[in-house]
């Protein structure tokens, strides 16, 4: 009868059991891999110490964007073929997307402070992070702002698709504006220069959060089948009562 | 006159499906629409369910129902504004891909808009005659009125304008969501007159009604039945 | 006589928007009082204005065009017209691209051709007509994005802020192909690379935002 909400059950019964293991090996994963690269990387040859906040904000930023990315398909999916599954997915992951992205926006200015000399440059990776958290912001705004679920979904995942059709262009856009205003003195983050020993703990800990971003992820989709599932019945039980 | 126009539209429609005798008998047996087990949820409450229904040529039928048992609701599926959430509903082709004639709460004008340019921009956009207006305007008693904007109009003559509507796109289906509120006995006795001459036609109605109308309908559809 | 329904709801947007009256200029009012403030913050000195001017320019732009965007399609939701262009068996890909345009033509027009008398209010360098197009394009971006905006939220009651947030990072790359290639003109060295940046983002918007917006309009 409610075709809208069929089908979570297998998600709900493969959750329950996914869920905490990846919460779990998430954990003991990002515990060890800042335990790694706190204590047992060697300290890099310019920036010293300052660099180690790369294993939180690297892992953030790439978690932030293929959380933003699978949000994207998710919408696409709930469009094409209505599951509300995808929908309960894409309305999950926005919240952990956008912490992920806050976290590497402010991560990224507290490395900037001892490397730069000041909180915020107009960098064209960080640029084009806080732009991508513009858009998850606006996501779940628009979604709350609605009445009824069916039309936040499908308002969201309109809003969602348009968004990460355009997350290129933007990223395009301030690269090419980044390069017609370099400042000076400017070091840039990242790169794919790295020696193996700061590789592969970077490696370790993208893993471990991306781990824990699914853990949440499901922890969230839980919650809101939960939800629905009980607004469902609440609204049977006033039918049967009147 | 608009006649003519309606007539050559409803035998491009019909001329496929079958000979249509224009008035006469009602015997012309075509479906103009056929709803099969249909379910109705708004947010996450059900508002009917199993509903069976069929509506052929020359046919009326009242929608009738509590509040709050989805007339509306039926009525905008049927239109296709909402998607049904369970069976199908199989409607008659329209001429140029419309969608059925659709008469909801809303009269459909912009508070600037006069009943002259509203009709004037509905004939351009449906691709219709602008010839029919000044015969339209007459027809539903908005001849003195046609400059006046939608602010300064009544709500009965709002409903006038939106009648009309249906004299310049002629559509197989008529979807009627209380048509006679806000009218006065002339413009009931009115509205009546084109529902009659529409059925003589060839044409079907569904009609949400609160209060009997002059017109006695063939079939009743009684939403609470289902809920 | 207009015999083509798409064009026939173009006229009507226009005739509508003419007949609306005060909110025709109401953009374009908005973008000059942005310009003429602006150097009273800035101060008077040339050299800054000028330098500053692109810019302005271009964020007066997409604030002055959310002064109207959200009702494009609220006016007809409310009163229930837009159920009947959806009945009209026209495409609604092509009719919400014909109110864009009307919009545009009443409330993102004038700010284009006003930007010459806003570049000298700046003090900028090099004042030609040809200052006009950076703007010209950007805006019609600026209004297809904007379409998507108003149509999401065509149903939600005070939805300005909300437009303005939803709609902000799509105006980033505008902002910056458009403000750059102001800058080309406005000191004297012709169009630059911005403006085929510029003109291919118009087209992006305009293959995308019509899809979208009659995707969202059809939200019940």
């Amino acid at each position: 009868m409610f075709s809208t909400f069929a089908n979570p059950h297998r998600f709900l019964a493969l959750s329950k059991w996914l869920m905490p293991l990846f919460a779990v090996l998430g954990a003991i994963i990002v515990a060890t891999g800042w335990a790694w690269a706190f204590f047992f990387v060697p300290e890099e040859l310019y920036q010293g110490a300052t660099a180690k906040i790369m294993y939180i904000h690297v892992p953030a930023a790439m978690v932030s964007l293929a959380a933003y990315a699978s949000m994207a398909v998710c919408s696409l999916l709930f469009l094409t073929l209505k599951h509300s599954i995808a929908d309960v997915a894409a309305k999950s992951a926005a919240p952990v997307a956008a912490a992920l992205s806050f976290i590497c926006l402010v991560t990224g200015s507290l490395w900037g402070r001892p490397t730069w000399g000041t909180y915020w440059v107009w960098d064209a990776r960080l640029t084009s992070m806080l732009f991508q958290l513009f858009l998850i912001l606006g996501y779940m705004a628009l979604r709350s702002a609605f009445q009824r679920e069916q039309d936040a979904a499908r308002a969201g995942a309109i809003l969602c698709l348009v968004g990460a059709v355009n997350l290129p262009i933007i990223k395009f856009s301030v690269e090419w504006w980044n390069t017609l205003h370099q400042p000076a003195g400017f070091i840039t983050l990242g790169g794919s220069s790295y020696a193996p020993e700061f590789y592969w703990p970077l490696w370790y800990n993208l893993i471990g959060i991306g781990l824990v971003f699914g853990a949440l992820m499901m922890a969230a989709m839980r919650a809101e089948i939960f939800n629905r599932q009980y607004e469902a019945k609440l609204a049977r039980m006033n039918r049967s009562a009147a | 006159m608009y006649f003519i126009a309606t007539h050559r539209e409803l035998q491009f429609v019909l001329g496929r499906g079958g000979k249509i005798r224009v008035s006469e008998n009602h015997s012309s047996f075509v479906p103009i629409l056929t709803i099969d087990s249909l379910t109705a949820v708004r947010g996450y409450n059900l508002l009917f369910q199993g509903l069976n229904f069929k509506l052929q040529s020359g046919q009326f039928a009242a929608l009738r129902g509590p509040n709050g048992t989805g007339k509306t609701t039926l009525l905008r599926m049927i239109a296709g504004f909402i998607e049904a959430e369970t069976g199908t509903i199989e409607k008659v082709e329209e001429y140029r891909e419309r969608g059925p004639f659709y008469l909801g709460h809303d009269h459909g004008l912009r508070a600037s808009e006069t009943p002259l340019s509203h009709l004037t921009d509905w004939a351009d956009i449906h691709y219709s005659p602008r010839s029919d207006i000044p015969d339209i305007l007459e027809r539903v008693g908005l001849t003195l009125r046609q400059h006046v904007p939608a602010y300064s109009l009544s709500a009965g003559q709002k409903k006038r304008v939106a009648l009309a509507r249906a004299l310049i796109t002629p559509r197989l289906l008529w979807l009627l969501d209380e048509p006679a509120s806000a009218l006065d006995t002339a413009g009931q006795a009115l509205l009546c007159e084109l529902m009659k001459e529409h059925l003589d036609e060839g044409g079907a109605i569904l009609a949400a009604i609160h209060d009997d109308l002059e017109l006695t309908p063939d079939l009743v559809l009684d939403l609470g039945a289902f809920a | 006589m207009m015999r083509n329904g798409v064009a026939a709801i173009f006229r009507r947007e226009l005739s509508l928007a003419w007949a609306g009256g005060s909110g025709l200029f109401l953009p374009a009012a908005f973008f000059a009082g942005t310009i003429f403030l602006a150097p009273l913050g800035i101060g008077p000195e040339p050299r800054l204005l000028a330098a500053s001017a692109p810019g302005l320019i271009f964020v007066a732009l997409c604030l002055a065009s959310l002064t109207t965007l959200e009702r494009i399609f609220q006016a007809d939701l409310e009163v229930g017209a837009l159920d009947h262009h959806r009945l009209s068996g026209l495409s609604m890909e092509l009719a919400t691209l014909a109110k864009v345009a009307a919009h545009w033509l009443v409330s993102g027009l004038p700010i284009a051709l006003l930007t010459p008398v806003a570049a000298v209010m700046m003090r900028a360098e090099t004042v030609t007509l040809q200052s006009i197009l950076p703007v010209f394009l950007g805006s019609i971006t600026i209004f297809l994005w904007g379409g998507i905006g108003a149509s999401l939220t065509a149903g939600l009651r005070r939805s300005g802020p909300l437009v303005a947030l939803l709609i902000l990072p799509l105006f980033v790359p505008v902002v910056i192909f458009g403000a750059e290639e102001l800058n080309h003109v406005l000191t004297g060295q012709g169009f630059g690379a911005g403006l085929g940046l510029l003109a291919a983002n118009s087209l992006a918007a305009l293959a995308i935002s019509p899809f979208a917006m009659s995707l969202a309009l059809k939200l019940e």
